[in-house]
């Protein structure tokens, strides 16, 4: 019979020990992790923006080749101003910066949060933009990325990377029967208005540019989708009719 | 335990004490993962991977480990080794890990893991545990693999994705079974497994 010491001492050697085996496996593939994350989002965003195709097999090397070709980042603040010409900031971290308490470390004043903005290039013009965006879905955050053709005011695509519906239902959003009906939407009505409407499910398009089909079952996370919509739409509308629509 | 012989500790899980039809362990994951196939093979990589170290590496340990602190010697075990799996999925395939690493974080809870340890590892020599963990989570992955190629097949009318229902049928007014991405039609391909294995194996008596 061994005695509490043994048992002290052979448990503190396995703690160690495994200790030992998860910090090693964690630091030694940080930066293969990070260089993994990085392309995911350089994915999105190329997708977002309609240059790489849905379920396209491609690279991490073409992935970061065709971002850095194509794509360039801003940052606008809610006066429409660019405050910077070049961007690293992440829906993530636009959610964080926006749920900071007003009074508490770190608080950013509303007029002066600052927002991230991708263009798409193609022979040196504007293509598209990209507006990163995130809502609340039922149980969960939703991140995606809504892309504008050059007049700022048609929808090419929308996509969600990041969401934690429930699948056959909500996760449904992340499905390209959903996604494609936002094609060659707006999100503003006739007088310039931001509006959008998620509606009831629906076997035929709408009509109607504003609006599309919900899915069954997730009328909830089809709500959020669309205060999502609006109320992105609505950080970046300074920045749109500043320096993007009076041009058109 | 009867001794048995290394091949039979290799095959017998692999039908007839099948791990998740005989045993009715593992079920959480064998729902949760298996709308598609990748992610079931993924899980499936990962369980036979953390099943036959642990085994293995509980075996080894097997005659130091304090009895009265046994179960949680192997969970840490288990622990380490789910969590390495975690980061290397999260490294190497960053877009399945987004879906599967609440799931991978559930190996460790997996009842097969535990049970391989106690059952087998526990009293085995290493050998023969790496053998039983192999057996059991082939076994397991057999299950997974099934059950995941009918749901992926009947609800979304394709097979690692690229799709086997003809658009004619689709045409002719064909749906895709959409009960079958849900838990409940995991539940019934599971239980109708459950059943053939049964009905052919002559080793359950009740």
């Amino acid at each position: 019979m061994r005695g509490n010491t043994y048992t002290f001492f052979f448990i503190t050697l396995v703690c160690i020990g495994c200790a030992l085996i998860v910090a090693g496996a964690a630091s030694a593939l940080k930066s293969q992790q990070e260089f993994a994350e990085r392309i995911d989002t350089y994915k999105n965003v190329l997708l977002a923006g309609g240059l790489i195709e849905r379920g396209a097999s491609i690279s991490p090397q073409e992935v970061e080749k065709l971002y850095q070709e194509g794509i360039a980042g801003i940052l606008v603040n809610v006066q429409g101003e660019v405050t910077s010409k070049e961007t690293n900031l992440t829906p993530e971290a636009v959610l964080k910066q926006d749920k900071v308490l007003k009074g508490t470390p770190g608080y950013i004043e509303k007029e002066k949060r600052e927002y991230p903005l991708y263009t798409v290039s193609k022979e040196g013009k504007i293509d598209a933009f990209i507006v990163p965006v995130y809502g609340k879905g039922l149980w969960s955050d939703l991140f995606g990325y809504l892309s504008l053709e050059a007049d700022g005011k048609t929808i090419r695509n929308l996509v969600f990377y990041k969401e934690g519906e429930t699948p056959g239902l909500g996760k449904e959003i992340t499905k390209p029967w959903f996604q494609d009906q936002f094609v060659k939407k707006s999100y503003l009505n006739e007088a310039n208005d931001i509006t959008f409407t998620v509606g009831r499910p629906s076997s035929t398009p709408y009509p109607n540019a504003t609006e599309v089909g919900g899915i069954s079952g997730a009328t909830i996370t089809g709500r959020g989708v669309q205060k999502m919509i609006v109320d992105m739409m609505n950080l970046y509308r300074p920045y749109f009719e500043k320096s993007v629509w009076s041009k058109g | 335990m009867a001794k048995k012989g290394n091949l039979s500790v290799l095959t017998d899980p692999l039908w007839d004490s099948n791990p998740v039809m005989f045993q009715v362990l593992g079920i959480c994951s064998s729902l949760a993962v298996t709308t598609q196939l990748v992610p079931s093979l993924i899980m499936a990589a990962g369980v036979t991977f953390v099943v036959c170290l642990s085994n293995v590496t509980i075996s080894l340990m097997r005659n130091y480990i304090p009895n009265k602190v046994r179960i949680i010697v192997q969970l840490s075990v288990v622990s380490a080794l789910v969590i390495m799996i975690d980061q290397l999925l999260r490294a190497y395939l960053y877009e399945q890990s987004k879906d599967l690493s609440v799931f991978v974080g559930l190996i460790i809870t997996n009842c097969i893991v535990m049970g391989r340890l106690e059952a087998f590892a526990m009293s085995n020599p290493p050998w023969p545990s790496f053998l039983d963990g192999l057996g059991n989570s082939l076994g397991y992955s057999g299950v997974l693999v099934v059950v995941a190629t009918v749901r992926e097949i009947l609800g979304n009318g394709a097979i690692l994705g690229f799709k086997v229902v003809p658009q004619a049928f689709y045409d002719a007014g064909y749906q895709n079974f959409g009960l079958m991405l849900l838990p409940p039609g995991a539940f019934i391909i599971l239980g109708l497994l459950v059943w053939l294995q049964r009905a052919i194996s002559n080793k359950v008596i009740d």
